[in-house]
């Protein structure tokens, strides 16, 4: 394996690792958006009833 | 309202002129109605949102999802974590009454005699919302991203935020860890469902016994016990079994 092999997996692994970041901070973001969403629906609820 | 009915004519042996009675109070009793609109309005969009998720396996085999002992598993993991959740909690109520006075009056507002429409929220609408919003849309959210366990934990998590009382907020999330067991190994939120309301409705039926037939609570309550903890006991060691069943046939899989 030569030098050029290693540095483009090095890059694969990188772009890999930022594109799990990114997925992850996303999936949390959306669970806290529908927590948000739960909250809001009993905030109607109490609000209409 | 089909739940609230039966329970009322059949497990209360009252007339339909009460239930009409008892119907018509509820109506001034807001913080029911409250929830049970909370709980209507989450399952519609949650259920959007859990059914809109593209990456989900179709068609699904409910049949294979709940083969061999997995609903009578679900169930008895039900019944018996409620009793034990039951027995843990009014232990730790005795022995630290100070910090479970918000708790008692959280669950004096869940008090069935309080309204009639208690019953359909809390062994229906309650926990199919729930089970929506955490174990269907947010535990659906969060596995793609992280390994299991890290996406049970944390659903679990905001699951026990969710109820924004401390003692109800510990025992909701280890029953939010159990719950997300039960997803795991059936793949379809239907066996959370199930166990979801087993719980409840034993919380409920409890109740009802010590109300309604107080004499014949006091003496078969060591019995009931007895069979919650094996049923407990059963199901919990099911579930791990297919849990590690399930992972080690998935991590084949990738490989």
């Amino acid at each position: 394996m030569d030098q050029k092999d290693i540095r483009q997996r090095e890059t694969e692994g990188k772009e890999t690792a930022v594109l799990l970041k990114r997925l992850r901070v996303s999936a949390v973001f959306h669970a806290l958006l529908v927590l948000l969403g739960a909250f809001v629906t009993q905030f109607v609820a109490s609000s209409s009833a | 309202m089909i739940v609230t009915g039966v329970y009322v004519l059949f497990v209360q042996g009252r007339t339909r002129e009460d239930l009409s009675k008892l119907l018509m109070g509820s109506l001034g009793d807001c913080s029911m109605i409250i929830s049970l609109v909370y709980a209507v309005g989450a399952i519609v969009w949650c259920g959007i949102l859990y059914y809109r998720w593209t990456w989900r396996e179709r068609p699904f085999s409910y049949r294979k999802a709940f083969e061999g002992a997995r609903i009578p598993c679900a169930i008895a993991l039900g019944f018996g974590a409620c009793m034990v959740f039951n027995v843990i909690v009014s232990a730790a109520a005795t022995l630290f009454p100070d910090a479970f006075v918000s708790y008692q009056k959280l669950m004096g507002n869940l008090d069935f005699r309080a309204s009639i429409l208690t019953v359909p929220y809390v062994m229906l609408a309650g926990p199919v919302a729930e089970e929506l919003i955490f174990r269907g849309v947010i535990l659906d959210r969060l596995k793609p991203a992280f390994p299991f366990w890290v996406a049970n934990v944390m659903q679990a998590a905001l699951f026990g935020f969710f109820h924004l009382n401390v003692i109800q907020g510990l025992y909701a999330f280890v029953l939010g860890i159990l719950l997300g067991m039960v997803v795991r190994v059936t793949g379809s939120i239907i066996g959370s469902m199930i166990t979801h309301i087993i719980f409840n409705a034993t919380s409920i039926g409890l109740s009802v016994l010590a109300v309604y037939a107080e004499d014949f609570y006091r003496k078969t309550a060591i019995y009931i016990l007895t069979a919650a903890v094996i049923c407990f006991i059963l199901g919990f060691r099911y579930y791990v079994h297919q849990y590690h069943v399930v992972m080690s046939e998935e991590s084949q899989t990738l490989e």
